[in-house]
């Protein structure tokens, strides 16, 4: 942008005054530099809880408490990761949410296509009203609708089950509008085309609308996906055992009701961030592609 | 029959299996719990055998607390004489754990016991979803009875529900005030003993002398760190001689000189810089960075502040510290309050009701008060337990909890009745507001009685 305005301006500049030509290049520089010095400091500011809980997890835990905080640990203890690793049934719980987070993922990806699909593009009665009532189950506190999901999940003897943790997570409103926004700015063109070669709405979404949504899809995934691995209070509401629990159940093991064991915990953290991190890595050109298309930015 | 008999081959083969190829060491807790009462078959006796029960316990414990308890519960099971199964679980921490316990009851499928402070327990009972323990209490012993410090005993005796006792002292602790030993000598300030505590003024001099200043006039160390604590405030209340509710407990009490004297130090502490505020438990950290002489904690705060103040790389402690008697109006009278949880009993059926007595009878009978007590820092709930070979030699590492077992015949347990949960927030907002500068000392308290006043009425 500011690269092309200057092009713009210089021809005319130039005419008028030669000299003019370096004050400007400067003038470019020193607003390129600007630019770089602001989002170098964004970017540190978004670093540095991360590189705090990674450094802290190799120190030990009086170095963790000292003020100020060192910034690299004077003596790198892998052995915290060891001792955090063997504090809880880590291995079960990361099979666990792996499951669990996959799997509740899976199901909202399906129902969140068929469910936008049917907002966007087709019509049925009440479709507004019923659209309307899923966008005000938004609002709704996690805190209120808990006991009534509890006796739910309650009756249908779910209790301590996968389902229970699985199941209350394969829909996700925030998906549906997202995924139907994106839906409703296909051109219309495309379906009436498919129609006129005998496509019927099925068939239409799986190889038409489907295969041009896979970035917005990537997003509704990975905040599915997130939303379960960092999920601790449901899953502690609705199991009993260590065999059925999820991961940050593990990262409560550090924190108690007089202190916290701040080094360990990080190590800890650490661990329990690595998937999340890579899975994010790998999928990042279509998460930032999903956002930008569907004209969300947050 | 052949069918089953395949099936339970098969499952064994297919185990051993998994076991035979899995080289990793299994974590305790992952290994299969023993389940119900049918996966243990009755031995063949002639005598008449108590049927199996299973009881449910809700926890909030957590690293080595919790793999302590796990320990001890396995000891119970395996030598309690009566079948009786005691599945400890972990469900989050005290808020979560409560959450959790009020779905449940709603649900109709509460545990059949479980860990829970006062106001929480006073919440169940209105729901009646818990039971009265005296039947069982008053069968224990006289001597076994007395040997329990009153206080813990009176903390779970509910006014609002005839004086019975709904549940059992399982995790205690008591308010302490912690001293820089090193900082407090160097400032000439007196050491504080359980015997002789400091009394306010005393106390208000010694915080005001520990201030040091650099040569720019920069505060570098403190006398005194703040949290926001409600049990904090009560102890202040207590020492100084006040009562938080009226004897009938129509409302509260504490709108009166103590509080205000209790507030006012603060304000002067705070404006004068001689103390300042700390979020969560940051104190302990700044204690043992020497940015700060003291500070009110619970006791079982004690592990923490002592990793705290080891020096990282000799790994001994940076100076000599202590905890001791918060600061009092008569020292001759002195008081302060009890901290920690109680074990309390759902209604179930009584051969349920009656092994989770078994349990809590066992459990809080010395040697375990004991054991539990070393590996977990609360207090034990017996007086006998100061006999005990295994916490003496405890007791030689661990200074602090010596000092800490010898106040609790001074603590003081917080009310119980309903709507006192709300008090909390009330009267750590007041101080907030104080130590913000946003409120004068008595007219943060008076706010804070006028919302408790109203709370209280509305939860009865």
């Amino acid at each position: 942008m500011t690269s092309q305005s200057y092009r713009l301006l210089a021809p005319r500049k130039r005419a008028r005054k030669r000299q003019g030509t370096w004050q400007l290049r400067l003038a470019r520089w020193a607003g390129l530099a600007l630019i770089y010095a602001l989002l170098t400091l964004g970017a540190l500011t978004m670093v540095f809880p991360f590189y705090w809980m990674v450094s802290t997890a190799f120190k030990s835990i009086q170095e963790a408490l000292i003020f100020p905080p060192t910034l690299v640990p004077t003596e790198w203890l892998w052995s915290n990761f060891r001792e955090a690793w063997e504090a809880a049934p880590f291995p079960r719980y990361f099979a666990n949410t792996t499951f669990m987070a996959s799997a509740s993922t899976l199901g909202t990806l399906i129902t969140t296509v068929l469910a936008a699909y049917a907002f966007a593009r087709m019509r049925f009665f009440g479709k507004n009203v019923l659209f309307i009532l899923f966008m005000a189950t938004m609002m709704m506190p996690f805190e209120v609708i808990l006991i009534p999901n509890f006796l739910i999940i309650k009756t249908l003897k779910w209790y301590n089950t996968f389902l229970a943790l699985i199941v209350p997570w394969t829909a996700s409103v925030f998906g549906i509008f997202l995924l139907r926004q994106f839906y409703l700015s296909l051109p219309k063109d495309l379906f009436d085309a498919a129609v006129i070669d005998g496509c019927s709405h099925f068939r239409f979404l799986w190889n038409v609308a489907v295969p041009l949504s896979v970035p917005a899809l990537i997003t509704v995934g990975i905040f599915s996906f997130l939303g379960s691995w960092n999920s601790l209070l449901w899953p502690l509401i609705v199991t009993s055992n260590p065999e059925m629990r999820p991961i940050q159940v593990g990262l409560t093991a550090f924190q108690s009701e007089a202190g916290s064991y701040y080094n360990r915990m990080m190590a800890a953290a650490t661990l329990a961030v690595l998937p999340i991190v890579a899975m994010f890595l790998v999928a990042q050109k279509q998460f930032v592609e999903g956002i930008a298309r569907t004209g969300l930015k947050g | 029959m052949k069918k089953i008999l395949a099936a339970v081959l098969l499952s064994g083969l297919v185990a051993s299996l998994v076991a035979g190829c899995g080289p990793t060491p299994v974590p305790p807790t992952a290994t299969p719990k023993p389940v119900g009462p049918t996966a243990t078959p009755a031995p063949p006796t002639a005598t008449p055998v108590p049927e199996p029960v299973t009881v449910v316990f809700w926890h909030t414990q957590t690293g080595v607390n919790a793999k302590a308890l796990d320990a001890m519960v396995a000891d119970f099971n395996a030598t309690n004489t009566k079948k009786i199964t005691i599945k400890a679980e972990f469900q989050g921490n005290y808020t979560q754990l409560y959450q959790k316990i009020l779905a449940a009851i709603q649900a109709g499928s509460p545990p059949d016991m479980a860990v829970a402070y006062e106001s929480q327990i006073a919440d169940y009972m209105k729901a009646r979803a818990v039971i009265e323990l005296d039947d069982f209490v008053n069968k224990l012993p006289k001597e076994s009875l007395a040997d329990i410090f009153s206080g813990y005993m009176e903390t779970n005796k509910f006014p609002q529900y005839g004086n019975k006792m709904l549940s059992f002292p399982f995790t205690k602790s008591l308010l302490s005030l912690y001293y820089n030993e090193d900082m407090l000598k160097e400032a000439g300030v007196r050491i504080p003993t359980a015997d002789k505590p400091f009394t306010w003024d005393e106390f208000e001099k010694a915080v005001m002398a520990l201030q040091k200043k650099d040569a720019s006039g920069k505060v570098t160390q403190y006398g005194l760190t703040l949290g926001l604590d409600a049990s904090t405030i009560d102890g202040w209340i207590y020492s100084r001689g006040g009562k938080l509710l009226k004897d009938d407990l129509s409302g509260v009490a504490f709108n009166a000189q103590p509080a205000y004297d209790a507030y006012a130090l603060v304000d002067r502490l705070v404006k004068g810089t001689y103390a300042y505020q700390t979020k969560g438990y940051d104190y302990q950290a700044d204690f043992g960075n020497k940015k700060v002489a003291m500070f009110f904690g619970s006791s079982t705060g004690r592990p923490f502040v002592k990793a705290a103040l080891t020096d990282k790389d000799t790994k001994k402690e940076k100076f000599k510290w202590g905890i001791t008697m918060i600061p009092q109006g008569d020292p001759a009278k002195a008081v302060t309050v009890m901290y920690g949880a109680n074990i309390t009993v759902f209604k179930t059926t009584p051969a349920k009701q009656a092994a989770a007595w078994e349990f809590i009878k066992w459990f809080t009978d010395t040697p375990q008060s004991v054991k539990w007590s070393i590996t977990s820092s609360y207090m034990p709930i017996r007086k006998s337990a100061a006999e005990n070979a295994d916490l003496r030699k405890a007791w030689e590492t661990d200074i602090q909890g010596k000092q800490a077992f010898d106040m609790i015949q001074y603590s003081r347990p917080e009310p119980n009745v309903r709507g006192w949960q709300d008090a909390r927030t009330f009267l750590e907002d007041a101080l907030q507001s104080v130590i913000s500068g946003k409120a004068a000392p008595k007219d943060a308290v008076d706010t804070a009685a006028a919302k408790t006043n109203k709370a209280i009425e509305e939860a009865k």
